[in-house]
């Protein structure tokens, strides 16, 4: 049997072929004893599923059962945070950042005050006063050096 | 609690204001022992300098002063100045005159002086890693250049 035949008698079975479909496949039944017999084992597994298909039911009302699993779900992010905040408010913690934070203020005022003779390296700021002397002013890294070309632009 | 107990924060408290003390005072007392040296550099491309008291500038300084186009490099005047936080020095070089004024830190306000007529002011940076040349045309396709560098 093809399985094409195969499958269009288990529509016939779901009451899922048109009308000509029906004639088509009554008409099979009738004449081969191949399909009558397949036929007839679809019935029985059909019935068989029916009749004992375990059905799985909620000890509470629908409405309630997504209710609880969307406060379940809402619930979560609120208590990660909740656990996150409440850490560091922990008294121990509060001293240990208090503490931390007065040792590193103490350090970078030392730095600054010990770098005061030599830490500004703000660019450099120029000012003619003669508008018949222009500048050029170029930068090595290299060699270390600045250097302010004055022009002469008589 | 013990009365003979004393807090660790109390006990931390005297070490640290010692440190913070003494590094304000360490910081006035570098501010205040900066010295500078002033050069003028005569850079030619001639092989020697037309004046005898003119010295061949240290083979150092010619090989850091390799930016510019000149062979030679003479020196025409040297002085070495100290520099306290508020005063300015005027030095004398040549032709021309700069004063030098240390602002803060490391930075210096510059003002250059050509015949006695004020040129520019400049601000920059002056450390023992990096100098400032103060450079110009001459005649004669030479150049003048005032090179000022901590020591």
């Amino acid at each position: 049997m093809k399985e094409e035949t195969k499958l269009k008698l288990q529509a016939y079975l779901d009451g899922e072929v048109s009308n000509r479909e029906t004639r088509d496949t009554v008409d099979l039944l009738r004449k081969d004893n191949e399909a009558q017999s397949l036929f007839a084992e679809l019935q029985f597994t059909k019935t068989a599923l029916r009749g004992n298909e375990m059905e799985m039911k909620l000890p509470e009302s629908r409405d309630f059962y997504w209710s609880k699993i969307r406060r379940e779900i809402e619930r979560q992010p609120k208590e990660l945070a909740r656990s996150f905040d409440g850490r560091w408010w922990k008294p121990a913690y509060a001293r240990i950042a208090a503490g931390l934070a007065a040792g590193c203020a103490l350090l970078m005022i030392s730095f600054l005050a010990f770098n005061a003779g030599t830490s500004p390296s703000l660019p450099g700021e120029m000012e003619s006063t003669g508008e018949e002397m222009g500048a050029i002013t170029y930068h090595s890294n290299a060699d270390g050096m600045t250097v302010v070309y004055l022009v002469d632009r008589e | 609690m013990n009365k003979f107990f004393i807090s660790p924060i109390r006990l931390a408290t005297w070490p640290a204001l010692f440190v913070l003390i003494s590094s304000v005072g360490l910081a006035n007392v570098a501010a205040a022992d900066t010295k500078l040296e002033v050069q003028l550099i005569w850079g030619t491309n001639g092989e020697s300098s037309p004046d005898k008291n003119h010295k061949v500038l240290d083979p150092a300084l010619s090989k850091k002063l390799g930016m510019f186009k000149w062979k030679k490099y003479f020196t025409v005047n040297r002085e070495e100045i100290s520099l306290t936080s508020h005063g300015a020095q005027k030095i004398r070089l040549g032709q021309c005159e700069v004063a030098i004024k240390q602002i803060e830190g490391s930075r210096y306000e510059i003002n250059v002086f050509g015949k006695g007529k004020h040129v520019r002011k400049i601000t920059e940076k002056i450390t023992k890693e990096d100098s400032l040349a103060i450079a110009g045309d001459d005649k004669n396709d030479c150049a003048w250049i005032i090179l000022i560098r901590e020591i």
